[in-house]
């Protein structure tokens, strides 16, 4: 058709009505993004498998109900692992190589601190199967297998030997590490779930050990509770103390005297834990360890804090003997030592230097040098060298019959012996259900370390989704050009002067504006926490997020494939899959 | 009250653009924090060939395809139609490159600021004329390869926002696509202003570039955090305000992710740096701080 403009004023001037969108150009590409959730390094690391960058993730949205309901999914005493947990989980932070480890233990302890005030609605799930189970020994062990147990829908019952629950929490840590209100708190909401707990009643005492046969399976968790002596000579006079006995006369409120100068044998937890008592009961307080400071195994802040409150220590020095001078004090005749080359436990064996002693004097010893199992009811065929023998699924010698805790070969530590709580919890269940624990602790790992995720086994076992298990998230897939560097930030504390003066709780935790702050600081490795960057930086504009339905979508036909969000994703959970 | 980046997308899908390009990017955070209530003029450059082939546009506002080299102008005839009119509630933005801004609209844009007319002005700076095949601009960097300068652009890179001042406009500021709330705070700044305001964004080109396609976001912040394109607004031509404390990153980390700085030498690094520590030092002075 031949136009004419001749006599034509107006201007012709086209105009698009349609939109772009009938334009697949999402054909170009040949790639396609796709979210990969991954495990983040401080979750494997941790013992409990703490689901830590979701629940720092919702803390730093300010959602602390839901930060602490996902703690407890997975951990059962938030209140307790924030204050008293040797945290190997900031050890293996990503945030570590890039400036400073974020706070995760003073954090989970603000979650808990911050909810005080609300009650939290955990509801056991509905079991079919639901069967008796008996627990012996209510410290962290004992009362995790029986929360997760409880959560699982099985009818628990807890025996404890001693007037009210908790085990090391209640009567081995001091109450200016953890007070005593907060366990009280753990305790009532594992008991709001249903489960029974029962003092005072002893088993081999008051229950013999073949009534527990009874129950349809049974967790012992007895603990590692007695102190082993030094078997030295002088041993048995009245101002030479065991640690554990001491702590928990200390713990039952009891007034001690230990008198002007006490001396603390040992250099482990217990060790730390008696010499800073001994300190706020008016104590001058030397620490001797036989081998050198490097080699204590107590947690390095412990050490560090003994150290500012004033606690001496000696090293290289080993008691041989002690006596009664005529002034009623003690004298103690070391063994000076030296290192040698590394023994079974890896550290440097102790060796005594010939004809070096020294000799110190003092009001009190105490003595902090291991614990051992108090085992005299439990039958012979399950003990192996004074600890509970338990296999792979935490399965003793007898049928039926699990064991965790400090009475099993594994590190005495509060959330390993959660852990073990948590595992032995799982194998029951699926022994419940008659099922081998084979088939499925391998589904719900959490990373490559052994530990489990309660979340997964729940979702596997009653709905059938197992989930994928995940990788570990390595640091290259951290974008870190979108995080400012930023210092830790450190938790309040009592003055030194304050802190010595009583048991109140040293650690003073963050203020709100800290918590914040250090939430924020997490890299939530492998977590989605919906940080808009892909959504921001697409040039398509086709991705969209919901933070509230935890959705994320791409449309796909107008997705050229040019990875931007994958390369944008500060935290490595997009990755680009070529398309066939 | 919503959130600007949870308002709608106003550059739809299917547009026209590269794999991986800075300037689509910028153009839908910009036409996100305008809004519906907009006319928008382009020119013909990248814009005109993202916006899509007739009868389609990606353009979610009225857009209007002007001339080259009067962006600005179109916008002010319009600005001033509506004016007119007494519609006030329509804001009238301009989208033009480096090369419609930096070179062949200057006097346009010049004239327009002198008027003062009501316009938000956005200059999308890819540093070169990438529309027509990478050549190079007033705008590209000192030692940048394109294709009309195989062995590396002998001059500096205009300083446009100084220019901008020179005018004495009410609001000026640059912005970059990696800084996408910055960039979407600044836009709904100028909107509550009335006259020419200036908007000077970085927008990362892969294709001119000569960089992958998933790196632009992460080129536009390196540009800052280096100090090569440092954040800050102009008020009235005299009111600096420095909007982002940069890492001060060494300019290395920039340029060694780009095919267009392969072959800079140590020394010409050096100036880079030099150059780009003195304009830094010049623009805190400016800011009214010291050292």
């Amino acid at each position: 058709m031949k136009m004419d403009f001749r006599h034509s004023s107006e201007l012709v001037i086209p105009i698009s009505y349609g939109s772009t969108e009938v334009i697949e150009t999402g054909r170009w590409g040949f790639q396609k993004p796709e979210t990969v959730l991954m495990t983040a390094p401080c979750q494997e690391a941790c013992p409990a498998g703490n689901p830590i960058p979701q629940f720092l993730y919702l803390a730093a949205e300010g959602r602390y109900d839901e930060a602490l309901r996902a703690l407890l999914r997975e951990n059962p005493f938030p209140g307790v692992c924030g204050r008293v947990c040797f945290h190997p989980c900031e050890a293996r932070c990503h945030r570590a190589r890039y400036d400073e480890s974020v706070s995760i233990c003073a954090m989970e302890r603000y979650v808990f601190d911050a909810t005080s005030d609300r009650s939290v609605d955990i509801r056991p799930h509905r079991n079919h199967h639901s069967k008796q189970v008996a627990v012996v020994g209510s410290g962290p062990a004992g009362l995790s297998c029986a929360y997760f147990l409880g959560l699982l829908g099985h009818q628990v019952t807890v025996f404890e030997a001693r007037t009210e629950p908790g085990g090391v929490m209640r009567w081995g840590i001091p109450e200016y590490r953890l007070p005593k209100s907060v366990l009280k708190r753990e305790v009532r909401r594992i008991v709001n779930l249903g489960i029974e707990i029962k003092t005072g009643v002893k088993v081999g005492g008051d229950l013999s050990f073949d009534q527990l046969m009874d129950f349809d399976a049974v967790f012992l968790s007895p603990g590692a509770g007695s102190s082993l002596p030094l078997k030295i000579d002088g041993e048995a006079l009245k101002a030479v103390w065991r640690g554990k006995e001491l702590l928990e006369r200390i713990n039952s409120g009891g007034r001690i005297r230990l008198g002007r100068e006490v001396i603390v044998i040992g250099g482990g937890n217990t060790a730390m834990d008696v010499a800073r008592s001994a300190l706020r009961l008016g104590s001058r307080v030397t620490v001797a360890y036989r081998r050198s400071r490097d080699e204590m195994p107590a947690i390095q802040e412990e050490i560090r804090e003994a150290e500012e409150e004033g606690v001496r220590f000696e090293f290289l020095i080993q008691p041989v003997r002690v006596s009664l001078l005529k002034n009623g004090r003690l004298a103690v005749k070391f063994q000076r030592m030296k290192l040698g080359k590394p023994d079974q436990s890896k550290r440097p064996k102790p060796i005594p230097v010939e004809g070096g002693f020294v000799k110190l004097e003092a009001d009190a010893l105490v003595e902090a040098v291991g614990e051992a199992v108090e085992w005299s009811w439990i039958p012979q065929r399950l003990m192996s060298r004074g600890l509970i023998d338990v296999g792979p699924s935490l399965l003793t010698a007898q049928d039926k019959v699990f064991a965790g805790g400090d009475a099993i070969d594994q590190p005495r530590t509060v959330v390993t012996a959660i852990a073990s709580g948590k595992k032995a919890a799982i194998s029951i269940d699926l022994y419940l259900r008659g099922l081998s624990s084979d088939d499925f602790l391998s589904r719900i790992e959490v990373g490559n370390q052994g530990s489990l995720s309660m979340e997964a086994y729940i979702a596997g076992i009653e709905q059938g989704r197992w989930p994928e298990v995940k990788d570990v998230v390595p640091y290259e897939r951290i974008n870190t050009l979108y995080f400012e560097p930023s210092g830790r930030i450190r938790e309040r504390k009592l003055s030194r002067d304050k802190a010595v003066k009583g048991f109140s709780e040293v650690n003073r935790g963050f203020s709100p504006n800290q918590a914040h702050a250090s939430a924020s600081r997490c890299f939530t490795c492998g977590t989605c926490n919906y940080c808009s960057n892909c959504y921001f930086f697409c040039p398509e504009g086709v991705i969209s997020l919901d933070p509230l339905l935890q959705s994320r979508a791409v449309d796909l036909e107008h997705c050229k494939g040019c990875g931007t969000c994958a390369r944008a994703c500060p935290r490595g959970v997009v990755e680009m899959r070529e398309v066939s | 009250m919503v959130l600007t980046e949870e308002r709608p997308n106003l550059l739809r899908p299917g547009h026209a653009a590269c794999a991986g390009c800075g300037l689509a990017t910028g153009m839908k955070l910009v036409l996100q924090a305008m809004g519906p209530r907009t006319i928008a003029v382009i020119v013909p450059s990248c814009e005109g060939a993202i916006g899509g082939v007739y009868p389609y546009t990606a353009y979610g506002v009225p857009t209007i395809h002007s001339a080259f080299e009067i962006a600005a102008p179109t916008a002010a005839g319009i600005a001033n139609g509506l004016k007119v009119q007494g519609i006030t509630d329509i804001q009238v933005l301009a989208f033009a490159g480096d090369g419609g801004t930096f070179d062949i609209g200057l006097q346009a844009l010049s004239g327009v600021a002198k008027n003062n007319d009501d316009i938000i002005y956005v200059c999308l700076d890819n540093e070169g004329y990438m529309n027509t095949g990478i050549q190079v601009s007033s705008s590209t960097p000192s030692f940048a390869w394109t294709g009309t300068t195989p062995k590396g652009n002998p001059r500096r890179k205009k300083n446009i926002m100084e220019i901008m001042a020179a005018h004495y406009n009410p609001y000026s500021a640059t912005a970059t696509i990696g800084f996408p709330r910055d960039l979407q705070q600044k836009i709904t700044k100028a909107k509550g202003i009335r006259g020419t305001k200036f908007i000077h964004m970085l927008v990362p080109c892969p294709t001119g570039w000569r960089t992958p396609s998933d790196i632009s976001p992460e080129l536009s912040v390196l540009a800052v955090e280096t100090n090569i394109f440092p954040l800050y607004e102009v008020e009235d031509g005299k009111r600096y305000t420095i909007n982002h404390q940069p890492r001060r990153l060494p300019v290395r980390e920039y340029l060694s992710r780009q095919g267009r700085f392969r072959h800079l030498k140590e020394e010409e690094i050096e100036q880079i740096q030099r150059d780009a520590d003195e304009e830094w030092k010049k623009l805190r002075y400016r800011a009214g701080l010291s050292g």
